[in-house]
C-alpha cells in the first residue's frame, strides 16, 4: 500500500490453521484526497475457491483427454502400419500370381497367400483384444488377494516353470488385497511370469522374486527376475510397444507387455521397468486402489 | 532389345517377413545374376555377417534390401552401425517398408545425407526391382 499503486484482481491463497485453503480474488484501490494524499482504501476480496476447484477439474480433464488422444493416434498408427504390411503382401503376391505360368510356382504363391491371410487374421485378433481393453468403460474392479492369485498362476504354469527349473519367491503379504479386474490380474501375473522364464539367463536357473506394499492409494507390486535383462537406454521407449521384441526368441510375439500395459492403464494404474543386462529385470505395477 | 541382367556378386536381404523375402528373391530372378543371396532375420544377424566378411572370406554385398521394423536390431540401428564400419565399396541399400509414417521418410532423408552409401527408400507393395535398386550411375564416366 505504501507504493500508492492500486492492486486489481490479484489471486491470493489463504491457509487456515486446520489446513483448509481459500482462494481470493483481491483488488485494493487507494483513495486520494484533493491534495493527493491518501486518506482511505477500498478493498474487495472475493472467495473464488469453488471456481478454482472447477478450473483444476477442467485442467485434469484436458490432461486425461489429451493423453487418450495420444493413445488413439498411436493406436491408429499401429493399425495402419500392421494392416498396410499385410495388404502390401497380398497385392505383391496377387501380381505374381497373375503373371505366373508355371503351375508348381502358382501353387507356391497360393500357399503364400493363405499364409498372408492367416497372418492378417492373427493381427486383427490382436487388435481386437486391445480395443476390447480400451473401450470397456465400466470396469468391474474387485478386491483380490494378490498372494493367492500368484499361487494360482504358478499352478497354471507349473509344467512350463518345472521344465525350466524356475523358482518363485512369493514375498507378498498373505492378506494383501489389490483392486483389479480379475481377468486382468491373471493376465498381468501370467505375462510377467512367463516373460521372466522366457528371457532367462542361460547360466542361471530362473528365480522370480515378488513383493508388494501399499502406499497411500496405490499398491505397488514388484516383480524381479535374474534373467537376461535389457539395455533400457536402447530399448526403453519401445519395451511396452506393440510387436516389439528384443531378444532372439521364437516364442516372442511382442504382444504381452503391450496388452498388460493397456490393462493396467485401463484400471487407472501404471507400470514401470528397470533392468540391467545380464543381471535381470524388475517390473513395478502400480494398482490404483480408488474404485473408479 | 536390350534386356541385360545385372551381375551382382553378393546380395543381402534383411527382413523378418518370409513373404517379403520370397517376393524380393522372385523379383530379383529376372533382373540380377547373383550366386550369393543371403537372408537375415534382423539387423544384428546381417551386421555380424557383414563384419565377418570384412576380414574373412566372402564378398561384401553390393546390394542390401533392408526392412525397417525388425526385432532385436531394426533397420535404422543397422544403418547406424554400418556407417561406423570402414567399408571401401559403396553399397546400395534399399530400405523397404510398409510404413507411411512421415517420420520414417524424414529419418531416411537425414540418413541419406550422412551415409556414404546409396540409400533408396521403397514403399511396399513393390512389384519389381528397378535398375537403380541394383546399380548406381557413375558420375565420372
Amino acid at each position: 500500500m505504501h507504493s500508492l499503486k492500486p492492486i486489481i484482481g490479484k489471486e491470493t491463497v489463504c491457509t487456515r490453521k486446520d489446513g483448509e485453503t481459500t482462494n481470493f480474488l483481491t483488488s485494493k484501490i487507494p483513495l486520494f484526497d484533493l491534495d493527493g494524499k491518501v486518506n482511505g482504501l477500498i478493498g474487495i476480496s472475493m472467495d473464488i475457491t469453488g471456481l478454482k476447484k472447477k478450473e483444476d477439474q477442467l485442467r485434469n480433464l484436458i490432461n486425461v483427454t489429451s493423453l487418450q488422444n495420444k493413445k488413439l493416434i498411436n493406436f491408429a498408427h499401429i493399425v495402419s502400419h500392421n494392416l498396410r504390411s499385410h495388404s502390401a503382401n497380398f497385392s505383391m503376391l496377387l501380381e505374381f500370381l497373375a503373371k505366373e505360368e508355371d503351375e508348381t510356382e502358382k501353387e507356391r504363391i497360393v500357399s503364400m497367400l493363405s499364409n498372408a491371410s492367416d497372418n492378417l487374421m492373427e493381427t486383427l485378433e490382436d487388435l481386437n483384444q486391445i480395443i476390447d481393453i480400451n473401450t470397456k468403460v465400466n470396469l468391474d474392479k474387485k478386491p483380490l488377494n494378490l498372494y493367492e492369485n500368484i499361487v494360482r498362476a504358478q499352478k497354471n504354469l507349473s509344467a512350463f516353470m518345472g521344465k525350466h527349473q524356475a523358482e518363485v519367491q512369493n514375498n507378498v503379504p498373505k492378506d494383501l488385497e489389490v483392486k483389479s479386474v480379475p481377468s486382468y490380474l491373471d493376465s498381468i501375473i501370467l505375462n510377467l511370469m512367463t516373460n521372466a522364464v522366457k528371457y532367462r539367463s542361460p547360466d542361471k536357473n530362473p528365480t522370480i522374486t515378488l513383493s508388494a506394499r501399499k502406499h497411500d492409494n496405490t499398491t505397488i507390486f514388484s516383480f524381479s527376475d535374474n534373467g537376461l535383462g535389457m539395455d533400457l537406454k536402447k530399448y526403453g521407449g519401445k519395451i511396452f510397444g506393440m510387436y516389439k521384441t528384443f531378444h532372439n526368441n521364437k516364442e516372442a510375439r511382442g504382444l504381452g507387455l503391450y496388452i498388460i500395459k493397456n490393462q493396467i492403464e485401463a484400471m487407472g494404474g501404471s507400470i514401470t521397468v528397470s533392468s540391467e543386462v545380464d543381471k535381470g529385470t524388475t517390473f513395478n505395477v502400480f494398482f490404483n486402489e480408488e474404485s473408479k | 532389345m536390350c534386356f541385360l541382367m545385372k551381375k551382382v556378386s553378393s546380395i543381402f536381404i534383411v527382413d523378418d517377413d518370409p513373404i517379403t523375402v520370397f517376393g524380393i528373391r522372385k523379383m530379383l530372378k529376372p533382373v540380377a545374376l547373383c550366386d550369393d543371396v543371403q537372408i537375415f532375420q534382423n539387423g544384428k544377424e546381417a551386421l555380424d555377417a557383414l563384419i565377418k566378411r570384412m576380414d574373412g572370406p566372402g564378398n561384401i554385398p553390393e546390394v542390401i534390401f533392408l526392412d525397417i521394423n525388425m526385432p532385436i536390431m531394426d533397420g535404422w540401428d543397422f544403418l547406424e552401425e554400418m556407417m561406423t564400419l570402414d567399408l571401401k565399396e559403396k553399397i546400395i541399400i534399399n530400405m523397404i517398408t510398409s510404413s507411411i509414417d512421415p517420420l520414417d521418410h524424414q529419418k531416411w532423408n537425414e540418413a541419406k545425407a550422412r551415409c556414404l552409401h546409396i540409400l533408396n527408400f521403397k514403399n511396399k507393395p513393390i512389384f519389381k526391382i528397378e535398375p537403380t535398386d541394383l546399380d548406381y550411375i557413375h558420375l565420372a564416366s
